[in-house]
C-alpha cells in the first residue's frame, strides 16, 4: 500500500476519533468486548475488526466483521418450549 | 461585498500568504479589495504585502478613534489591494467592535480576513465577521486534525459558504504515492476545494521582497484560486496533471 494511502486510512481514524471523543483505549475495549460477545456464539477465526466510518450528514457507519468456522448451537429455554418441554 | 475570512487553526500553514496571494489575484482581475490583518499582536499581513514602511495607523487607532478608517487603509501601489493593519500590540477588542469596523470598509468587493491561528478570541472575533471562509491547510497530519476541529467549530457560525485550500503541495510525492492529494484532504475534511497550492521557493522570494514572479508556479495556481472565489465556484485543479507544469 503507498503511503498516501496509509495516511489517508490514518487521518480517517484519526478525525473519527477525534469526534467521538473517545480514546484508542475506549475502542479496544468496546473491540475486546465484542469479540468475547460474538465469542459466545462463533467459534471465531482470527480477531473481529471494527471500522468506524463518519458519513457525509454527520452520521456514524460502525462496520463489525469476523470469520468464524462455524456457529455455536445450543438451544435457549424458549425452544425447549416449542419442543414440548 | 464579500468578507472572506482565511483561516486554519494551525499556525505555519500559509494564511496570511494564501490571503496576501488571493487578493492581489482578485485586484488583478479588477475587484476592489481590502486586506485585514485579524492577527492583534502578531501582525505580518502588512509585511508580506510588502508595506510595512507605509504603516501610520493601525486598527486599534481606528477603534480608539484616533483617526478614520479610510487614514488606516495602505494601499499597495503595486496591486491596488487595500491593507487594514493590525497592532503590534496586544489590545483587547471584542468581536462586536472588530466586525463594526469591518462593516464600515465602503467600496470593495472583496474584504478578505486574515485569521490567526488557534481557536480562541481571535479567531471568534475574525470568523464572526465574516459570511464565507476558506480554511487553509497543508498535507501534513497536524495540519489537517486541526482544520478538521476548525471545520468543527465554523459549523456554529453563519457562513454562507467553506471552502478549502491546500497549501505547499508536493506534485513529484503526490504523483509518487507519498503524499496526500488536495481531493483526498477535501474528502477527508468533507469540504470542497477552491484552491492548491504548490510548494515554491518563490514563494519565500516573495515573503522578502512583497512580491512572487509572474513565472512561479504558486501564481498560476492562485489565478485558479481567485478565479474559483470569484465566481464562487469549487473546481479542483490540479496542476502537476498538465504536463507544461510538471516540476522536473
Amino acid at each position: 500500500m503507498k503511503p498516501s494511502k496509509m495516511t489517508y486510512e490514518r487521518m480517517k481514524n484519526m478525525l473519527v476519533r477525534d469526534k467521538l471523543g473517545v480514546s484508542d483505549g475506549f475502542m479496544q475495549v468496546y473491540k475486546t468486548e465484542l469479540s468475547r460477545l460474538t465469542a459466545d456464539y462463533f467459534n471465531l477465526d482470527g480477531n473481529l475488526d471494527m471500522k468506524i466510518e463518519l458519513l457525509d450528514d454527520g452520521e456514524y457507519k460502525v462496520q463489525i466483521e469476523f470469520v468464524a468456522t462455524e456457529t455455536k448451537g445450543f438451544s435457549v429455554t424458549s425452544d425447549m418450549k416449542r419442543a414440548g418441554w | 461585498m464579500r468578507k472572506i475570512v482565511i483561516t486554519s487553526g494551525k499556525g505555519g500553514v500559509g494564511k496570511t500568504t494564501v490571503t496576501a496571494l488571493l487578493g492581489r489575484k482578485l485586484a488583478e482581475r479588477g475587484a476592489r479589495v481590502v486586506l485585514v490583518d485579524g492577527d492583534v499582536g502578531l501582525n505580518n499581513l502588512d509585511v508580506v504585502m510588502g508595506v510595512e514602511n507605509k504603516v501610520v495607523y493601525d486598527v486599534s487607532d481606528v477603534l480608539d478613534g484616533r483617526c478614520r478608517l479610510s487614514q488606516a487603509l495602505v494601499i499597495d501601489n503595486e496591486s491596488g489591494v487595500a491593507v487594514l493593519p493590525s497592532s503590534s500590540r496586544k489590545f483587547d477588542v471584542s468581536a462586536q467592535a472588530f466586525r463594526g469596523v469591518i462593516e464600515s470598509i465602503r467600496g470593495a468587493d472583496f474584504v478578505l480576513i486574515d485569521c490567526p491561528a488557534g481557536i480562541e478570541e481571535g479567531f471568534h472575533r475574525a470568523v464572526s465577521s465574516a459570511d464565507e471562509c476558506i480554511v487553509v491547510t497543508t498535507p501534513s497530519a497536524s495540519a489537517i486534525r486541526d482544520a478538521d476541529k476548525v471545520v468543527a467549530l465554523l459549523s456554529s457560525y453563519r457562513l454562507n459558504d467553506v471552502g478549502l485550500v491546500v497549501n505547499r503541495v508536493r506534485y513529484d510525492m503526490i504523483a509518487r504515492g507519498d503524499m496526500l492529494s488536495a481531493k483526498e484532504i477535501g474528502n477527508l475534511l468533507h469540504l470542497g476545494v477552491v484552491g492548491v497550492i504548490p510548494e515554491d521557493d518563490h514563494v519565500t522570494v516573495y515573503q522578502q521582497l512583497g512580491r512572487v514572479p509572474d513565472f512561479a508556479v504558486s501564481e498560476k495556481c492562485a489565478e485558479y484560486l481567485a478565479d474559483n472565489v470569484e465566481k464562487g465556484t469549487k473546481q479542483l485543479v490540479e496542476p502537476y496533471m498538465k504536463r507544461r507544469w510538471r516540476l522536473r
